[in-house]
């Protein structure tokens, strides 16, 4: 058997078997022409190798040139699609030299058929029996060497060229692997093609062409490398498999609906929970339109927000009313993203929706709850109003009723004395007084905010009061000490309001020291104007007032005293801040409480003060 | 029974309502005494009594309601009118069921109010007269020996003279004096009478096996 048939047998053998492994490749991805070019080269590989063992048994110097030139035609096919395999899958190489490559190349056949020889000989005279040495005869031939073989010479410096350059490249890139598999494969097709191949033509060494060989290093490795990226593919495959394992365990197993739609508005998918939360199945809803999922009031909606998000994208939140199979309705809250092609074209919506019926339910409900105890609460407080202002009002007028009565009286009786009915008829119009004061205090309470403002004297204020208070202070012994300032401004409020802040402050004053010997239930008034306020402070010689109630004294029913009902300083609070004010308590050094309004000073006003 | 003018509280810490209801009851004959609080009251009139008191509920410190129980402790007699701005149904109930004349709401209209008074004067009237009779019963049994006292409440269980003695141990002759001594010295005629003015003064007859 012959040594040299049989190894180039397994080289075209080989080669075969490489090229159909890339051709199998690229039958399960089309895209990567890389498995084409290399496919192709490799099956040229093997023709190669099939007409070099031709070759070596060439019979006549027709036959042999005749298949020198194809096999210049099956050189260029592996060189060529190589090249540019190369090109592709390294992405490094120099676009310009594989189109010069090629173009060469191109050249270079086009000589190869037009010359009388071939590429290689312009004549080739006689046949030569050539001995290996191991004893194996092979023929070669001697004849004239076509000057153009210098172009496919050159050529396979550039391509030699063009690999290095692109392997290089590419371990810079990091890429070392790929890298070597072409650095490797390119040393090795230099090695025995380029140096080998114009020695056997010079006639330097006596072997057989052994392009075949070299062309079978190259394409090994390109299907080294491109069996490692079949396999690093289906490592891939694996992973993803898995993470399509955990996605699709949350998808069924998760207490959350999840929809797919495209982006003609079709429902692509649903998981198992919004099918037990619907009542459809997946396969009644895949394919039909989204909208069906509402009623047909947010239908129309709902189509609007599929184009808004297909366009600008989808909002990031959204609740929908989801109509259900058993004619129920399920309140939804979604959230959507968009789903992209790698390319970035919109292709759909994703959505998770969490069914908030029941949450949304309790809510209203406790609001319903938390309504009724407002109603209740405010119905209460009405009452203790009611109650207060009857008790306010039943006061002035059972005095005013008695008044009158008593002057009718008097008047059938001969002991009339002018002065006593002078008398009656004041008390009576002061009481009358007190008690639309009553009323109106109410109605600014109830109706606050349209109150009437006009410029009020703090100072005649707090003497207004005084004197609705004079007979009550009285009968308690209590003295009033003023120290009213001279060149206090006009505020801009309600003269009604202000004069009651005054009398329940001195009012409460009077009942903190009632307690006290008649010559210390004193009470001290004063108004002082500072940078931006005026001040009104109410001072009592009483116990002053604990730390922890001084603010919730303030509050509406807090009350130290048997009778009252604790709103007088909550009136007053809501009075003050009505004017944008201030009121607090602190306890003075000397003992006893000091209660001080502040009230804001407007500049209209100052300036029609002046 | 004497006519003199009595003179009436009236308890309010209202001033405008005290001065007016004091011009009206004035005007109506009244003699009127007024106080702001429950305190001013008993400090100043409590020893004393008075035709009837005009008494408001809701007072600082002691309240109209707690006034009438403490007047109650004092044995005060004088009629009580309560007079409040807002009254509800268990507050006058719980007025009346210790014994006030009569519970007003402010404002009250001066016939009511008058017919209201008018009453507890009136009641106080009797009250007094009845207490007067029985002080003047207790002055003349006061002198009564405590054997003569002993007798009389044996008589006045209709008890014969035998049955006295046996009963206290002593001789029927003695019991006879004794029963004359006090017929003569209480000044009645007959056994009925003499058991009418006991009633009055509340002297219980001896039961049987008391001793």
């Amino acid at each position: 058997m012959s040594i040299l048939t049989i190894a180039w047998s397994m080289c075209s053998a080989a080669s075969l078997v490489l090229g159909l492994m890339q051709v199998f490749l690229w039958f399960n991805e089309r895209r990567s022409l890389v498995y084409l070019l290399t496919a192709l080269a490799s099956f040229s590989a093997a023709a190669s190798a099939m007409l070099e063992l031709s070759l070596m048994h060439a019979e006549s110097t027709a036959a042999y040139v005749e298949l020198v030139r194809w096999q210049n035609l099956v050189v260029f096919l592996i060189l060529v699609p190589l090249v540019w395999a190369v090109y592709l899958h390294l992405g490094t190489g120099r676009r310009w030299l594989a189109w010069l490559i090629t173009g060469l190349w191109s050249i270079s056949l086009v000589i190869n058929f037009a010359s009388p020889g071939s590429l290689v000989y312009l004549e080739v005279r006689e046949l030569e029996k050539l001995i290996t040495f191991w004893g194996e005869t092979f023929v070669g031939v001697s004849g004239v060497r076509n000057p153009w073989v210098i172009v496919p010479d050159i050529t396979s410096f550039l391509i030699l060229f063009f690999f290095v350059d692109a392997a290089i490249r590419s371990w810079r890139q990091g890429r070392r692997r790929h890298a070597l598999a072409v650095g490797i494969g390119a040393g090795g097709f230099i090695l025995i093609g380029g140096i080998h191949a114009p020695l056997v033509d010079a006639g330097i060494i006596a072997t057989p062409y052994m392009v075949s060989f070299a062309f079978l290093t190259m394409v090994l490795a390109m299907s080294y490398e491109l069996v490692a990226a079949a396999v690093q593919a289906s490592r891939y495959a694996r992973e993803i498999e898995a993470g399509h394992r955990r996605w699709q365990t949350f998808l069924n197993k998760v207490p959350l609906a999840v929809i797919g739609i495209t982006r003609t508005g079709l429902i692509s998918y649903v998981n198992p929970f919004f099918e037990r939360l619907s009542g459809y199945r997946s396969r009644e809803l895949v394919g039909q339109p989204a909208t069906r999922l509402v009623s047909e009031a947010d239908a129309a909606e709902l189509e609007n927000r599929l184009r808004v998000a297909a366009e600008t994208g989808p909002r990031p939140h959204s609740q929908w009313t989801l109509l259900c199979r058993p004619g129920e309705r399920r309140q939804l809250l979604f959230s959507s993203v968009r789903q992209e092609s790698p390319e970035g074209t919109y292709e759909g919506l994703l959505t998770i929706g969490e069914d908030i019926t029941d949450r949304l339910r309790a809510e209203r409900e406790l609001s319903a709850t938390r309504r009724e105890m407002e109603r209740l609460m405010r119905a209460n407080m009405l009452g203790e109003l009611a109650s207060a202002l009857a008790h306010e009002l039943n006061q002035p007028l059972a005095a005013i009723l008695s008044n009158a009565q008593a002057a009718q009286r008097l008047l059938g009786s001969e002991a009339l004395q002018p002065q006593d009915l002078a008398e009656i008829l004041e008390d009576i119009v002061r009481d009358d007084r007190r008690a639309s004061n009553v009323i109106a205090r109410m109605r600014s309470m109830v109706r606050k905010g349209e109150v009437r403002r006009e410029p009020v004297d703090l100072n005649t204020a707090v003497r207004a009061a005084l004197d609705l208070m004079h007979s009550e202070l009285d009968t308690q012994d209590v003295r009033v000490v003023l120290s009213l300032a001279d060149d206090l401004p006009l505020v801009f409020a309600s003269q009604v309001d202000i004069q009651q802040v005054v009398m329940n402050l001195v009012m409460n004053a009077a009942r903190a020291v009632k307690g006290l010997s008649e010559d210390e239930r004193l009470v001290a008034i004063e108004t002082l104007r500072t940078d931006r306020h005026i001040r009104l402070s109410v001072e009592d010689s009483g116990t002053g007032v604990q730390k922890e109630i001084a603010d919730s004294m303030f509050e509406p029913f807090f009350t130290t005293k048997s009778v009252g009902i604790g709103m007088g300083l909550a009136i007053c609070r809501r009075l003050v801040d009505a004017h944008g004010g201030r009121i607090w308590v602190e306890n003075r050094d000397t003992g006893g409480a000091r209660f001080t309004v502040e009230l804001p000073l407007t500049e209209a006003v100052q300036t029609s003060d002046d | 029974m004497t006519d003199a003018p009595f003179s009436i509280c009236l308890i309010d810490d209202d001033a405008s309502v005290r001065r007016s209801l004091q011009r009206l009851l004035m005007a109506s004959g009244y003699c009127v005494e007024t106080f702001p609080d429950a305190q001013s009251y008993l400090d100043g009139r409590a020893g004393e009594q008075c035709g009837c008191i005009i008494l408001d509920v809701r007072m600082p410190g002691v309240d109209g309601l707690e006034l009438q129980l403490r007047l109650a402790d004092l044995e005060q007699v004088a009629p009580i009118v309560f007079l409040t701005g807002h009254g509800d149904i268990p507050m006058s109930v719980k007025a009346v069921k210790r014994g006030a004349v009569d519970f007003l709401t402010k404002p009250v209209d001066e016939k009511v109010l008058l017919a209201a008074v008018d009453n507890a004067v009136a009641l106080y009237r009797r009250r007094l007269a009845e207490y007067r009779n029985v002080a003047a019963i207790r002055e003349r049994m006061a002198v009564l020996t405590p054997r003569e006292l002993e007798v009389m409440r044996c008589v006045i269980t209709g008890a014969p003279n035998k049955k006295i003695a046996e009963t206290l141990g002593i001789a029927e002759k003695t019991v006879k004096v004794h029963r004359a001594r006090v017929m003569s010295k209480l000044d009645v005629a007959s056994v009925a009478e003499l058991l009418q003015i006991c009633q009055q003064a509340g002297i219980e007859p001896v039961t049987q096996g008391q001793r």
